[in-house]
Formats: C-alpha cells, structure tokens, sequence
C-alpha cells in the first residue's frame, strides 16, 4: 500500500497544482476585465490564498515516501503484493 | 473621475469558478486525513502543516461574494437607467441604486489608502460601522499575514535502543500582526550618540505565539534546558511609540512613551530555563512570566533608563484611563531582574523597575561561570540518570536472554535424559526378551 499512499500523494500534489492554475487564471482575469472596482484588491487576496497553497504544494513535494519501511508497511497491512 | 470598466457576465463565471476550485481544495483537506498514517514521523508532521494550510478558504468564498454582488449592482444600475426617459433624467435613481448596493463589499475597505479612504463616503461609513477589532482582525484574514515557523524532532531512543533526551527538541512559533495605517522613523545622530525611533500607528496589534521544549539544542548539540508556553493578542485603535537615547552602551540617559487609545490586551508568556541569546550571542537562562488580561479606553506608559557601567537601571510607570483587568511581567535572568504589575478597575496605576547587565560583560561573564558549572551539573545529573536507567535496561535484557539461554539448556539436557532413558528402557526390554528367548 506505500504504493498506493504513493499513488494518493501523487493524486493531491496534482489536484493541488491544478487548483493553483486555475486560482492564478481567475486572479489575472478579475486583474485584466475589469477596472475601478475593488477589483485589484480581489485578485491580490486570490492570489494570497495561491501563495499559501503553494507552500502546501511544497510541503508535500518534501514528503519522502521513502522513510516507511517495508516491515512497518506490512505490519499496518499497508503492503502491496 | 477614476474609470469604471466591469464587465458582468465574466465576474460572475470567475464566481462560480472559484467557488468550484474553493470545493477541490476541501475535498483535499479530506484526502489529506487519510495521509497520516502512511508516512513517517517527520512527514506526518508535514502533512500536519499541509492539512492545517489546506482548507476551505473563506478568504475565496468571500472573493466570489464580492464579484456577484458587483456584478448584481451593476446589472441593477444598467436595468435602472434603461428604464429611465433619457430626456428627463434624474441623477438622484443612480446615487440611491448605489448607495443601498454598496459595489465594494465592507470587507474590501480594509487596507486601502488613507486617500482613498478618506475620499469615498461610502467607505467611510463600511468602516465607521465596523468595531476597530473587528476592522484589524478582518483585514488581517484578509491579507494573510500569517508567519509561521518551527521544528520537530522527537527521538527518545538512539540508535542502541537507550534512552536519550538528546533528540527531544520542539519549537514552533506563529505570528499575525499588522496595522491599518502606520508610520515608524528611526535615525542616528552626533556619531551615534543620540538615538532616536518613534511612531504613530491606526488600528494596530494582532496574536502571536511560541512553544517550545528542548534538553539539548538540535543544531549544535549543545545542553540547553529549556521549555517556553506563549499566546498573547494585542490590538489598539490608536498606537504612539517613540524612545531616545542619548551615550553609547556603558554610560547614558535614556526615555521612552508608548500611548495607545481603545487597548485590549490578553495572553500569557512563560519561560524556563534556556530563554534565548542576547546581544551579544550569549545564552539567557532563567525564568520570566508575563500574562493577564486587560482593555481600556487609554493605556500608556513612560520609562526613564540610566546606564552606569554597561548596566541599565529603568524605572517606568504606567496608567490605565476607564478600563478593567490586569497584568504582569516578572523576570529574573544571568542577564538581568524586572518586576511590574497592576489592577485597573475603572483606572490604574504600575510602577516598575528594571536592572540589565547585559552590556557589563564583567557581570555577565561572572554570573556565566555559575551558570556554566549549574548546567555541568545538570548534564552530568542527566547523564548519570539515563546511563543507571540504560544500564538497568541492559541488565534486565541480559537477564532475560541468560533465562531464555538456561531455559533452552534445560530443555536440551531433559530431552537428553528422556532419550537415554528411553534406550536403556528398549534396551533392557531387549535384554529381558533374550533371556526369555522370545
């Protein structure tokens, strides 16, 4: 299963990375459209929030999948065949 | 006139969008959770950080509200001079759409700048009709001006399986303080002998905190003792500052003010042990405890510093107009002594006094030597605890592999005798049968 935590891992880190895009696209698009209505004030707490969920990305980027031994694995039924 | 230029159909599509990416974040935050277990220690800690990070984001749900709305006003507006006669045009429809239809949303005002706020009404109402607490503490979600940092490393047991406290060191620290408006000054003059720094600052203050546990430092292996609990919030609509020096370090005069209007503040800090390293790199060791809870309609204080010989002796006096509470702040360090306390009900008054030595290095490396050869002690105490607890640990392990050792003999030798005993038994049935000459 160190696989499939793997596997799991992977999933979130890309969803993660793709919800970031789409928050970045959203932020220049309410930049870009729009002018004199608080509209810069809007995309700069979206692109906040990005900044933040980009060092949530990096800090499952450090995760090292590496450190759980097969021994523990197998023992918390977490091995795969 | 500032240019409007909105365009309604796509503030609401980057609504629902974010609305949309607001919901995969959530259901992230959910995967997250089922991450704990998978990984080890220090990734766990890891994912702890990524999943407190990793939430539904009020800040997005509130910029998606922000965008419906204006684009609801502005479809409003549109619909209203549509239905107007162009030809007996009343400007007084346009100004109450708006005013009742607010296109920035309150929570929009925060942060913008003193022209900007000033020169908008309808500003200027969003933040009269806001609680100056409630102003700062929005703004500061708003902005996510969130600092954190820290380490955890959490090994009781080295690589012999005995018991070491060396691999114990936890800290972590947290910080949100902002301001609405501030201006802070600060220069030198006369070759450095006159120091001047002060400031003036609008809805000021914000929370903090620290934790921290540790026998030895994990970077340098150094015994270090210490253990530290803080949380404290602060917050003031108004926050004047300002403090002067006149001398260098070891002879001199100093003062300073510290002012603030509408003052709330709760919390509680405590030390023990390693506190941190002053000026000059050395460690602090000692005990400090500040805490209490109090808010009042003025709160400030003065102090007077006098520096002899590198040790700086202030007095300071504070006061407390229409207010409730109390607080205090005792400390006693190898680097100085400080003591101050009061209880405001509808006023009240503190004095305190404050001895640092830190710039007399001739006190500090005396009172060092003490504290040198109490932490010898205390890590040869240490020392000698875990090595009587390993070795009755190893002794007991010994023990039981000599019992298991013995118990294996015990078993060998039986199941010998069994086996010999069973051929002499054969044997002698044997022998009985030949004599019988069966």
């Amino acid at each position: 299963m160190r696989g499939s935590a793997q596997g799991r891992l992977n999933s979130i880190r890309s969803e993660l990375n793709s919800v970031i895009g789409e928050l970045g696209s959203i932020a220049a698009g309410i930049s870009a459209d729009c002018t004199g209505v608080g509209n810069d004030r809007c995309a700069q707490s979206i692109n906040s929030v990005v900044s933040r969920y980009q060092y949530v990305l990096r800090l499952l980027n450090n995760v090292d999948t590496s450190t759980v031994t097969d021994e523990w694995a197998a023992a918390h039924g977490l091995k795969e065949d | 006139m500032a240019d409007l230029r909105v365009d309604t159909n796509k503030m609401t599509d980057y609504a629902d969008r974010i609305d949309v990416a607001n919901q995969r974040i959530a259901t992230l935050d959910r995967q997250l959770n089922s991450l704990y277990f998978s990984f080890g220690l220090l990734d766990v800690f890891r994912i702890i950080q990524a999943d407190m990070l990793l939430s539904y984001s009020s800040t997005l749900q509130q910029c998606s509200s922000y965008l419906r709305e204006t684009a609801a006003t502005f479809e409003t507006i549109e619909r209203t001079l549509a239905a107007q006669d162009p030809l007996n045009f009343d400007p007084s429809v346009l100004l109450n759409t708006v005013s009742f239809n607010p296109v920035v949303p309150d929570w929009m005002h925060i942060g913008l700048t003193p022209q900007e706020l000033f020169g908008n009404p309808l500003i200027m109402l969003g933040c009269a009709t806001l609680s100056p607490l409630t102003t700062m503490i929005i703004r500061n979600f708003v902005t996510d001006n969130f600092e954190h940092d820290g380490h955890f490393n959490f090994n009781i047991l080295d690589e012999n399986g005995h018991l070491t406290l060396e691999g114990i060191d936890i800290w972590g620290m947290f910080s949100n303080k902002d301001s609405l408006w501030s201006i802070e000054g600060e220069g030198d003059f006369w070759d450095d002998l006159l120091h001047l720094h002060g400031g003036i600052g609008a809805m000021t203050g914000g929370v903090w905190g620290e934790g921290r546990y540790q026998f030895y430092n994990s970077e340098t292996g150094e015994f270090q003792p210490g253990a530290a609990v803080n949380l404290e919030g602060e917050a003031a609509v108004l926050h004047i500052f300002g403090d002067g020096r006149l001398g260098d370090d070891q002879f001199g005069e100093g003062a300073s003010i510290d002012l603030n209007g509408a003052y709330a503040y709760a919390g509680g800090d405590f030390r023990g042990g390693y506190i941190g390293e002053d000026a000059y790199g050395t460690d602090i060791y000692g005990v400090t405890a500040r805490g209490g809870a109090i808010a009042s309609v003025f709160h400030g204080g003065a102090t007077y510093t006098l520096t002899i010989g590198g040790v700086d002796i202030t007095f300071g006096a504070g006061y407390d107009y229409l207010g409730a509470g109390g607080d205090f702040d005792y400390g006693i360090t190898n680097r100085g002594v400080n003591g101050t306390g009061e209880i405001a009900w509808g006023g009240g008054i503190s004095v305190s006094l404050g001895i640092d030595w830190t710039d007399n290095r001739d006190i500090c490396n005396f009172i060092d030597e003490g504290v040198d050869w109490a932490l010898d002690q205390g890590e040869t105490f240490y020392n000698n605890v875990t090595d009587g607890w390993n070795t009755v640990v190893d002794f007991g392990q010994s023990a039981v592999e000599t019992g298991v050792d013995m118990w294996n003999t015990g078993v060998d030798t039986a199941r010998d005798w069994w086996d010999s005993g069973m051929d002499t038994l054969q044997e002698a049935g044997e022998n009985v049968l030949d004599f019988l000459h069966i």
